[in-house]
């Protein structure tokens, strides 16, 4: 009787969970070669056509998705979790230490010269200290991203670079072991004491010189321009973060996790001291929240989608993530100064899985997702997506416009009236303080008039009854349906609301 | 029809239970499992071992929770779930228990799966990583089969030389980095300067190496002089020698050694007078040291 009603659920729930993700897109694992740690740092695609990532344990390989071929292009690298191709024979890698130049002088395939770009930002040998890009603008302009370091452990007792003496004294920074329980609470959950941890730079096209861009982040994993040019910089929940962020990050601009701000110039408060109010005054808000659990827990790469590639979601921006089988894909609906944007599920599928770190495009229209976890949650190896073509559908939200009292949702194929009833919109804020994490505040239903629409069924626009008050809006698609009968691809949009219009 | 009310009947019996482990899964998911696998260690504890810790004790689990501490050595405390209230946690709690408590852990070979693998094996071999005894922009060399040394790209130079089996990076490896790497065999050199005349106030700056056999020659520079350094093995397998080329180097440098136990040094390029080594005429932009173990 039992097993009949877990059979009875089950089925419901299969019925209920059939994969729309794997109806439109192909997704094929592909074969790591023997020997080599498959958790891959950074990936991108040589002018050949090659796909070129770094790896866990510091190698550079090559796969040549036309031959199935692997190979070396170096090795011994620190921990690398960024590369940017130049040519076939040139690439730039971001490793623990240094921004590095790989360059095959003599042609045969293997890098013989590493040449440090830029090393010109501290270390203090604290694990959490990770270097993320590079990623190049128009002008050739180049731009890293440093992690903090954690207080899941101190310093070590030689770093590199200068020290702010702003916070505990750096001999007790280096206690280990138990006694170190004494120390780690005034350290700060996340702390920048030497150079630049916790902020973009901006590096001259050569690297000759390098000017400290916008602080003011955690764990700034994904670093990226979308289409328009944005460049847009992914952070972690956790102190000071409520949930996850992508942040449309612009020169000067503090974007709230308070560390890193003792190396602005004359600097000269302990940023755990200062009066929340007054941090909040200094930050930009967030471009969008990510709710944890539901949309992301820890975001990584921004990416373009390339003209051409995914039909009507070409030119968008999809983000990496790791604890969800999950990418998310980012409507930015921004007004001047005002950067705020929709995020929607994206190839939301156990055939995608966990651990989605770096993306690449190939020219045929392949999506490359390469997975690490670097010991928590995630995967490894390479997983190659395709879209099945127009003949399998690609019906989901295509643009998300705040107006006043509401939202105008564009489709990508006109909506089938009648399946709007089923729309609701649930609201809600986060706290921005110095604690892990923040639980959603001031949830609740929002009440709706009734959808309206035009440009054929394209546009849809709700209004809600209340003025705009929440920092997120939660707009549940699931009854949607295209006149042709389809569910969306990603049917929960995410709302985050800087500023109300 | 009967036996659908049944059913019907069962599983509106079942549901409430079922609901409530169903949502302390689902907390788990969004809150948890980034660090808490079911089956085995990640980064804390399984839920297996969790169920057994505190099966018949969720005030406990609660509290730990909200305040957690740090209990067991090498292993990053866990942050507060305070965010959670008592009745989410009690779910959590109710599901970890229901669910894991009698299951067995597997057990996981907690060896280097790439230790023997060619990639990790070769020779010459460079790898940069966490390394004892140096500054966190070390870079570790194999030679060969037998001699290997710590360089510091953060200082220009070299740290110290050993022989043995290179290093094992598993500490490292295995997680996030926090860890060194060990070295794997007896340190013969250690150097707690470079032999080269820096002034106080002049930082070397490193501009990256060169790979030629596998093996890498360092560019950096001291001021205006310009210098590479290549550390190569001796045919004879008893020890190194130690490259240098200088440009840019005023006239009447001279080159300190490190005094040591177990090596010795010699030069065909200029004469060692205790530890201070002066290039003959002619080998003040080049210049090779021997570094020999002591018999």
């Amino acid at each position: 009787m039992r097993n009949l009603i877990l059979l009875f659920a089950l089925a419901a729930n299969v019925a209920a969970q059939q994969d729309r993700w794997t109806e439109a897109f192909d997704f094929e694992r592909i074969e790591m070669p023997a020997g080599i740690d498959p958790q891959i740092g950074g990936l991108d695609v040589t002018p050949s056509g090659k796909l070129a990532m770094c790896m866990h344990r510091g190698e550079v390989l090559i796969y040549d998705p036309a031959t199935g071929a692997w190979a070396q292009f170096a090795e011994g690298l620190h921990e690398p979790l960024g590369l940017l191709v130049e040519s076939d024979a040139s690439m730039l890698v971001m490793q623990r230490s240094e921004l590095t130049r790989l360059r095959d002088a003599d042609g045969d395939g293997k890098a013989d010269e590493y040449e440090t770009v830029f090393d010109g930002f501290g270390m203090t040998g604290n694990y959490h200290e990770f270097a993320f890009g590079p990623v190049r603008d128009a002008a050739g302009n180049l731009y890293v991203a440093l992690n903090t370091a954690s207080n899941g452990a101190g310093i070590r007792e030689e770093i590199r670079g200068d020290w702010s003496d702003i916070g505990v004294e750096r001999e007790r920074m280096t206690t280990r072991g138990k006694e170190w329980g004494a120390v780690k609470v005034a350290a700060g959950r996340m702390y920048a004491r030497v150079r630049w941890r916790g902020w973009v730079l901006r590096l001259s096209p050569d690297g000759e010189t390098a000017e400290p861009f916008a602080c003011g982040f955690r764990s700034p994993d994904g670093i990226g321009f979308d289409a328009e040019g944005r460049l847009l910089v992914t952070d972690n929940q956790g102190d000071w973060l409520s949930t996850s962020k992508v942040h449309h990050v612009r020169e000067g601009l503090f974007h709230g996790h308070p560390a890193s701000l003792i190396w602005r110039e004359e600097w000269t408060q302990n940023p755990l001291e200062v009066p929340v109010p007054a941090l909040e005054e200094l930050r930009t808000p967030a471009m969008a929240l990510l709710p944890q659990g539901e949309l992301a827990n820890s975001p990584t790469q921004p990416i373009a989608i390339p003209r051409g590639v995914f039909g009507p979601l070409s030119g968008q921006t999809i983000i990496g993530e790791m604890n969800q089988k999950s990418l998310v894909r980012l409507l930015p609906d921004c007004e001047g100064e005002v950067s705020q944007a929709a995020a929607v599920p994206f190839l939301r599928s156990d055939a995608l899985g966990i651990g989605n770190h770096r993306l690449a495009f190939t020219d045929d229209g392949s999506l490359w997702v390469a997975k690490t976890h670097l010991s928590w949650a995630g995967a490894d190896g390479l997983v190659r997506v395709r879209w099945k073509g127009p003949s399998a559908g690609m019906f989901a939200v295509e643009q998300v416009k705040l107006m006043p009292g509401g939202f105008d949702l564009r489709f990508t194929a006109p909506v089938d009236v009648e399946s709007l009833a089923g729309v609701t919109v649930r609201s809600h804020s986060y706290r921005y303080h110095v604690h892990y994490g923040s639980p959603k505040v001031d949830e609740r239903e929002e009440r709706l008039s009734a959808p309206t629409l035009d440009d054929g069924g394209r546009n849809v626009q709700l209004q809600l009854d209340d003025p705009l008050a929440a920092q997120v809006y939660t707009i549940d698609l699931g009854s949607v349906r295209s006149q042709g009968g389809r569910a969306l691809l990603g049917d929960k949009v995410y709302y985050t609301v800087v500023k109300p219009r | 029809m009967q036996r659908l009310t049944q059913i019907a009947i069962a599983f509106a019996l079942v549901a409430p239970v079922a609901a409530r482990a169903q949502q302390g899964k689902e907390t788990y998911q969004v809150f948890c499992a980034a660090c808490h696998l079911p089956d085995r260690f990640h980064v804390g504890p399984s839920l297996i071992e969790i169920g057994k810790l505190y099966g018949d004790k969720p005030d406990e689990f609660v509290a730990w929770c909200h305040e957690p501490k740090q209990k067991r050595k090498g292993v990053i405390q866990m942050p507060s779930m305070a965010h959670l209230d008592k009745a989410k946690l009690t779910q959590v709690h109710a599901w970890v228990t229901a669910s894991f408590k009698d299951k067995a852990e597997v057990q996981v070979d907690g060896l280097d799966g790439f230790r023997a693998s060619p990639s990790m094996r070769r020779r010459p071999q460079v790898q940069r990583t966490f390394m004892p005894d140096a500054g966190p922009a070390a870079i570790a060399v194999a030679t060969n089969d037998e001699w290997h040394y710590c360089w510091d790209a953060g200082l220009c130079r070299l740290r110290y030389v050993w022989k043995g089996d290179f290093i094992d990076g598993w500490p490292v490896w295995r997680g996030n980095g926090d860890a060194l790497a060990k070295v794997v065999g007896q340190v013969l050199l250690r150097e707690g300067r470079s032999p080269l005349p820096i002034p106080a106030d002049v930082k070397p700056r490193f501009f990256g190496y060169s790979m030629k056999d596998g093996l890498p020659t360092f560019r950096y520079r001291i001021g205006d002089v310009r210098v590479e350094e290549r550390i190569t093995p001796l045919a004879d397998g008893r020890g190194l020698r130690r490259r240098f080329s200088l440009k840019g180097a005023p006239a009447g440098w001279k080159f300190t050694l490190t005094k040591s136990d177990k090596m010795e040094f010699s030069s065909e390029d200029g004469a060692i007078d205790g530890l201070v080594f002066t290039p003959r005429a002619g080998r003040e932009g080049g210049f090779t040291i021997v570094m020999t173990e002591k018999k």
